[in-house]
């Protein structure tokens, strides 16, 4: 199935595979897979940007093609790259064979000596497959690759000047996601669909909990996220994302509490807080008392529902 | 799916082009491509129903976070057809740079700025032979002198100095590669190419080197009181800098931080120092360390994070503010940036101990604690920037 029909049949199926998203998002999907323009997502670290193309390549059953950005991330690693060795071997063996001078080399740059890096590789893929690209974290690529990239994602072509321009016969689902360490540059998000996605309310993280950890009791996935959500409020120079969520709560279940306590949450804090000056000031926090009333908002909300 | 009948396209258009032309009216900036991909995505989505439309919308017409607030009021006054007065009185255009009042600011004397900014223009337009290190490494008496007390041909030697700090700034290897002659790494593409038109015996192999990138820099200059011989002298640095390199930020603080990159873009030092100190509020006044650094550590967050910032905070420490929040805020700023300097004028003086408390607090954060008193310092410094490369 390489098309979603509507909105509805989007969410059902990203969280049959355990991905929740609000209607919102479902759209901009949808609307991503059918008009064939790349989604960009933003949000803060551990949200669940890259885990949605993740997803999306399990739905839609289709090859998810991966490019992690890096600064001086350029054409020869994102586009293609000729194969050199194989160039030079073949020269030889030309030579070898007699071949006339003027005639050696004659087809060297031709797609046999092409090595696909990830972009090309995504519009590759043979229909009547589609690709899902995921080019994550753009933000840390430079304004120089940005540029490479308007021409791939408006048109789904890549002009290679030995061989023309090779175009993409089933355009690929493009997941572009960013930290928002770097303000991408507007031509680009143009050519995108826009989200934000936030930290999910209460009643999300509950569901995306239960659905990424199995056999986590229920309780005890509500007391993780109201502790999650309190987390959230405070100053801190991090936030938990939902990742952080999904680990803690794999890693309580690890240790088999039944119940959320004071001394298991400090000692299981590094799941949460990954900077030594917020661990710090979580001392100076009142964690007993916050401990607490996840636990009695949970119970409060197991009585109500 | 509905799809619009034919008689129902013309009125969506009509819609689409409405919404877009009031989104722009409040500073969304949204362009026709846009609107035509909105036009067809509302052709996929249950055009009645409002939150679909609505997130269609958002998703081909708002590009950032900050839009969204907007946006969002925006829709619902289009979709439900209100008057728009509501929407008129605040959108994210329109708080910008202009924060600061200009309050009890006091202008720097005019005469002063005259001859100090006639120098440093003279120098520029001249495109002076760049000195070389011998230019200024010589023991010179005028380069010890303190900068309180300056005249005309201290200020040349001080534009010179500048021009081979940002030449120095200019030459850091980036992490972009072109082809070379010595290197590490083989480069095969250039290889090749010279193989093909040269054949391959005897083949000379072609390297990859680092191109020169460029370093981000960001000042922060002290204006208040303590610092008021000093600080105009540092704010020409500046301009200075401004001119040559033009990926630097600059703020100015007292009591609060004042983003003044967009005041250094007048033309001439009088205009911009002018701009500068009519912008800046508290010029000369009271010192808060840790609020203006609260505030310069929130304005450039994203700018901070990218690779290999080099922050100087050019200071003589003396705060009044709160010591919690200031070193709060300076380890914040440390765990951010490539490098973190503070130049402090006051470490020129033979008896200078770092006692007051904003120095005090700061030093275990600080990669570089050097003095700014003096053209000899700021030479140091310019040797040391040279040294990051």
């Amino acid at each position: 199935m390489a098309n979603f029909t509507s909105i509805e049949e989007v969410t059902e199926r990203l969280s049959d595979c355990g991905y929740l998203l609000d209607r919102s998002l479902a759209t901009t999907v949808y609307l991503s897979t059918l008009l064939d323009k790349p989604m960009f997502l933003e949000g803060e670290p551990g949200v669940g940007k890259t885990e949605l193309a993740k997803v999306l390549a399990q739905v839609l059953e289709a090859p998810l093609v991966r490019l992690q950005c890096y600064e001086g991330l350029d054409a020869n690693t994102a586009l293609y790259e000729w194969n050199y060795p194989r160039q030079m071997l073949h020269i030889r063996l030309e030579e070898a064979r007699g071949v006339e001078r003027e005639h050696i080399g004659e087809g060297l740059f031709s797609e046999e000596f092409l090595l696909e890096r990830p972009l090309l590789q995504a519009l590759r893929v043979a229909p009547p497959q589609r690709a899902v690209l995921l080019i994550d974290e753009v933000d840390r690529s430079d304004e120089e690759f940005e540029a490479f990239l308007l021409e791939v994602l408006s048109d789904f072509q890549i002009t290679i000047p030995e061989l023309g321009t090779l175009k993409a016969s089933q355009p690929p689902v493009v997941v572009l996601t960013s930290n928002r360490t770097r303000e991408i540059h507007d031509a680009l998000k143009r050519r995108c669909l826009y989200h934000w996605i936030d930290y999910p309310d209460i009643n999300k993280e509950i569901g995306i909990v239960l659905a990424r950890v199995p056999g986590i009791d229920k309780a005890l996935a509500m007391q993780v996220c109201h502790f999650m959500q309190w987390l959230r409020e405070q100053e801190l120079y991090k936030h938990p994302g939902v990742a952080e969520t999904v680990d803690w709560a794999r890693a309580l279940l690890a240790l088999g509490i039944a119940e959320l306590d004071r001394e298991t949450t400090e000692a299981t804090l590094g799941c949460l807080l990954k900077y030594k000056g917020d661990l710090e000031s979580l001392q100076e926090m009142d964690l007993p008392t916050a401990v607490r009333q996840a636990r009695d908002s949970s119970n409060a909300r197991a009585l109500a529902g | 799916m509905p799809v619009p009948s034919q008689a129902d396209t013309p009125s969506l258009l009509h819609h689409v082009v409405a919404l877009g032309g009031r989104l722009r009216d409040n500073g969304i900036a949204v362009n026709p491509a846009s609107l035509v991909d909105l036009c067809r995505a509302l052709e996929l989505v249950e055009w009645r129903n409002r939150e679909d439309v609505r997130s269609a919308a958002r998703a081909t017409l708002v590009t950032r976070r900050e839009q969204l607030s907007l946006f969002e009021r925006i829709f619902d006054i289009h979709w439900t057809g209100l008057p728009e007065s509501p929407e008129q009185e605040a959108g994210p255009g329109g708080n910008d740079t202009k924060g600061g009042t200009s309050g009890e600011s006091e202008t720097p004397n005019p005469v002063e700025l005259q001859v100090l900014s006639d120098a440093l223009e003279s120098s520029a337009d001249r495109d002076s032979h760049s000195p070389g290190d011998s230019a200024w490494s010589n023991a010179d008496l005028l380069t010890r002198k303190d900068l309180g007390s300056l005249d005309e041909d201290e200020l040349l030697r001080a534009r010179q100095l500048l021009a081979a700090m940002v030449k120095a700034l200019l030459n850091r290897p980036g992490r972009r590669s072109r082809s070379a002659r010595r290197g590490r790494e083989v480069d095969f593409r250039a290889s090749f190419r010279r193989g093909l038109s040269r054949g391959f015996d005897g083949l000379e192999l072609r390297y990859r080197q680092p191109r020169p990138g460029k370093l981000k820099l960001l000042l922060l200059c002290d204006v208040s009181g303590s610092m008021q011989r000093y600080s105009e002298f540092l704010l020409q640095f500046v301009y200075a800098l401004r001119g040559q390199l033009p990926d630097i930020e600059a703020a100015v603080f007292a009591t609060h931080m004042t983003p003044i990159t967009n005041q250094l873009r007048a033309k001439g030092v009088q205009q911009s120092l002018v701009a500068v100190s009519s912008t800046a509020s508290g010029w000369g006044g009271g010192t808060d360390i840790g609020q203006s650094l609260l505030e310069f550590n929130d304005y450039y967050d994203r700018q901070l994070r990218r690779s290999r910032a080099v922050v100087v905070i050019l200071s003589d420490g003396w705060d009044r503010g709160d010591a919690r929040v200031m070193r709060q805020e300076i380890a914040g700023l440390r765990r951010r940036v490539h490098r973190l300097l503070w130049l402090n004028p006051l470490l020129g003086a033979a008896d200078y101990q770092p006692l007051c408390r904003g120095i005090r607090l700061a030093l275990p954060y600080l990669d570089h604690f050097l003095p700014a008193h003096s053209l000899a310092s700021l030479a140091d410094v310019a040797r040391l920037l040279r040294r990051f490369n």
